[in-house]
């Protein structure tokens, strides 16, 4: 693919000081953050925590209170050609179903001057070659997944945004978009995905913002993010418990009594738990190590953040 | 990266999208089918009157031509000048219809004609070229039954003067009969060396809107009479004994289109007065050089009693329907599936892309309505041949004619116009029932509701909503000098064609522009 200037100009996606209210809600509240080219940035958050608020700000949809979104250094709405700086998918039901998938993206095609070529690639690319000719309103969620991630990659961009792509794929098409997403951050292409459940990114995502009620929770690597998490715990099963504590709690780990036979602490690994305990007289019939997931990181940061039961942005009608 | 992506490219994006719905391609193309067919029935039901008089002027346009006529012969070159000492019109408007009150409102569409005629001989139809008073609208100069021409605006008392030089027919005016201001000159194709000219005093029926019960209209005729009073009358070259101004050598004639085969002689000179049309006015009654004229009838052309190109169009509102949906559907579809999203990401110039769709949409409805009416009028002529409808009632039409390509093209346009106010309302309410219903009120609803309405608020509504458009199609000429009621009953609604064009090119220049203001404001 041909390299685009874009993908060598400034900041991929900078989001400063962005603030969003619908009525009364706040949708988006004060939030600054930038994507980096050559990784797959993770935008992670419970539904209605502002993520496809976001992205319609990005890309010139929505008219933000206050703040600015930039796109290679420039608010989205002045790209003269934006599908060969930004692809986007935001709503795979989008599409008309009385329109064949190859139409759909020969109007798409034209209105940014693309090549008709490139309408045939992107269809092969998303697996689609062989329904190109057929109305879409007879298409899987999975198969308009594809087509809406088909329509993002036509002109070829340095940046790609996709809503909630996994929604509605088979076990077959996650691990395709998985291995998508891997490959486009290594042409060098800046890539946010967002999804309100934490263990589609993980395998996928090197960066991650997670957004809750519209504002940055949390900006930060995959790896950071478990180790801020509160930390490793270790299970101690033992009759003594008062006695355990006290030795442990004289390290100055932060200890508890889970049920009648657990102590559980943190902050230690599991071998010096035992050789406290033994250097105390402390007997005890079992340790077991317990190392905190990425997804006990995340909803321990959103655990005061979840506040919409349905509905993806807290905007009606969506 | 180049600029933008010029307008042409948006464009073909549109059409892109239009064309890739199969559904919207099928509703298009039902639009001229259903144009043709409509149209088609309307022909075949339809069936000409039998007119009561069927005398063709010069042109072959089928005309009225009655009046009262003191004529002699002049051979060669002259003219002839008289004063016009006063013009008086009757006119009785019963009780009932509003009385005097109503008769002065009906004076002022009776054009009374009392002047001097140069005529090729008596027989209706006939060439002439005439100068006259017309009270109310000065000094005019008419000629072959559609010419016109002002002059000053002048009343009796004046004089008027008519010269002859080949083909050429010069009118002048005078208020003393010496000092004399030429109103015009006309060529009369074809005339013989030998003419009759002479005083003549024409007074047409007026007419009225007259409200009845239930508040439905009627258009009532009231008969009228002029009595003019002339002195004077000097022809040169002097032809003669008596051309000096006294009876002898006048003829007295009334010339009646609806009384006399075409080709008979006007009845002898001097006539006992039982040879006379009995329902002619009194004989010219001279005292000295002092002649006293009483006329009915007018002298004008007469329109055909039914537009055939109009009717045959009519179906264009059952086309119209279908391209309102597609034209709505065209955009709210878009934000039925927020695929509006998509769009206005592609293209972040909101004005541009819902200009492209107006483009789009407008074109595609002015072609099909070319090709509707175009096929229409083809294919409906010969039916309405074979009915009768023959000249010169109903002149003959070709479609290169000026009138049917304006019915033609305007009707296309007034299509293209009505989609441009369809998707603009489309684009405006974001919801396709309510802007197709919306169009589709303002289109059917002015017809009905008129009827309910006191006339003058009947007529502006239907005025000033879409439906005013169709004026375009009106085929049928209309002149000054033969007013003819415009009201909804009669199906006129603008006497200019175009004027109702320019109201629904109103209502879509508005609401595009208002929809391109709401969407370049609004969150997409």
């Amino acid at each position: 693919m041909a390299e685009s200037p874009a993908r060598r100009s400034g900041v991929p996606i900078e989001v400063r000081g962005l603030r969003k209210r619908y009525r009364s809600t706040p949708a988006v509240d004060d939030l600054s953050f930038t994507v980096e080219p050559g990784k797959v940035t993770g935008f992670v958050g419970p539904n209605g925590a502002g993520k496809s608020t976001t992205m319609r700000i990005i890309l010139g949809l929505d008219a933000p209170d206050a703040g600015t979104a930039l796109v290679g250094g420039r608010p989205y709405r002045t790209l003269e050609r934006p599908l060969r700086t930004v692809g986007a998918l935001l709503d795979a039901s989008a599409v008309h179903p009385g329109r064949s998938a190859r139409n759909h993206l020969r109007w798409l095609a034209h209105s940014n001057a693309i090549p008709r070529r490139r309408v045939d690639e992107v269809l092969d690319l998303a697996g689609l070659a062989s329904v190109g000719r057929r109305a879409v309103g007879g298409f899987s969620l999975g198969m308009r997944q594809r087509l809406g991630i088909a329509a993002a990659l036509l002109g070829d961009p340095a940046v790609v945004i996709f809503d909630e792509p996994v929604n509605g794929l088979d076990l077959e098409g996650i691990q395709w978009i998985r291995g998508l997403l891997r490959s486009l951050a290594g042409d060098g292409r800046a890539v946010l995905v967002s999804s309100h459940l934490m263990s589609e990114l993980q395998d996928s995502a090197d960066h991650l913002l997670v957004i809750g009620r519209g504002r940055l929770l949390a900006d930060t690597s995959v790896r950071d993010l478990v180790a801020t998490a509160s930390g490793d715990r270790v299970a101690v099963r033992t009759g003594m418990r008062v006695e355990a504590m006290t030795t442990l709690a004289g390290a100055g780990a932060p200890t508890a009594i889970t049920d009648d036979e657990t102590v559980t602490v943190s902050g230690l690994p599991v071998e010096r738990v035992v050789d406290l305990l033994t250097r105390g007289g402390v007997s005890f019939t079992g340790v077991s190590a317990h190392r905190a997931t990425l997804e006990e990181a995340y909803m321990e940061l959103t655990r005061d953040a979840v506040e919409f039961s349905s509905g993806d942005d807290g905007r009606p009608g969506r | 990266m180049s600029g933008r992506p010029g307008f042409g490219r948006l464009l073909l994006s549109e059409l892109t999208k239009l064309y890739s719905v199969r559904r919207w391609s099928i509703a298009l193309l039902a639009a001229p089918v259903l144009t043709v067919l409509a149209g088609l029935l309307v022909a075949a039901s339809s069936a000409p009157g039998s007119p009561d008089t069927t005398v063709a002027g010069p042109d072959g346009g089928w005309v009225r031509d009655r009046f009262h006529f003191v004529h002699r012969p002049l051979t060669g070159d002259g003219s002839l000048t008289v004063r016009v000492a006063s013009s008086a019109l009757e006119l009785t408007v019963p009780e009932a219809d509003g009385g005097a009150a109503r008769a002065r409102e009906v004076e002022r569409t009776v054009w009374a004609k009392t002047g001097l005629m140069l005529k090729d001989g008596l027989r209706p139809g006939a060439r002439y070229a005439a100068v006259m008073l017309v009270p109310g609208h000065g000094v005019r100069l008419q000629s072959n039954f559609t010419g016109d021409i002002a002059g000053p605006a002048a009343g009796a008392p004046a004089w008027l003067r008519l010269t002859r030089t080949g083909s050429a027919i010069a009118a002048f005016q005078s208020t003393d009969g010496t000092a004399w201001t030429r109103v015009g000159t006309v060529t009369i194709a074809d005339l013989p060396p030998t003419v009759e000219v002479g005083p003549f005093v024409a007074s047409p029926t007026g007419t009225a809107v007259v409200q009845r019960q239930f508040g439905s209209l009627r258009e009532s005729r009231y008969p009228t009479s002029t009595r003019a009073v002339f002195e004077r009358p000097a022809l040169e070259p002097v032809a003669g004994p008596g051309s000096g101004g006294s009876p002898d050598g006048w003829r007295d004639d009334e010339v009646n289109d609806e009384a006399t085969a075409p080709d008979a002689p006007g009845p002898p000179p001097n006539a006992p007065a039982d040879k006379r049309p009995q329902s002619g006015p009194p004989p010219a009654a001279w005292t000295g050089d002092r002649l006293t004229l009483i006329g009915f009838g007018d002298i004008a052309p007469r329109p055909a009693p039914q537009d055939l190109v109009k009717n045959s169009l009519t179906g264009t509102y059952a086309g119209l329907l279908a391209i309102v949906a597609v034209a709505v559907l065209f955009v709210t579809s878009e934000y039925r599936r927020g695929m509006i999203r998509t769009t206005f990401a592609a293209s972040p110039g909101r004005g541009r892309v819902l200009i492209a769709k107006a483009a789009v949409i407008g074109a595609t409805a002015f072609v099909l309505g070319l090709v509707a009416g175009a096929v229409t009028l083809l294919l409906t002529r010969p039916i309405l041949l074979r009915h009768g409808y023959a000249a010169p009632v109903y002149p003959d039409w070709t479609l290169t004619d000026p009138v049917v390509l304006r019915a033609v093209a305007g009707t296309a346009a007034v299509l293209a116009a009505t989609a441009v106010f369809a998707l603009a309302l489309g684009a405006v309410l974001r919801r396709a029932a309510g802007a197709v219903a919306t169009v589709l009120m303002l289109i059917v609803l002015p017809q009905l509701l008129a009827g309910a309405l006191p006339s003058t608020a009947g007529q502006w509504l239907i005025r000033l909503t879409p439906p005013a458009g169709f004026s375009v199609q009106q085929t049928v000429p209309r002149y000054e000098q033969a007013p003819q009621l415009c009201m909804p009953e009669n199906g006129c609604v603008y006497d200019q064609p175009w004027a109702g064009f320019a109201v629904i090119a109103v209502y879509a220049l508005a609401s595009t522009a208002a929809a391109v203001w709401l969407v370049r404001r609004r969150d997409a």
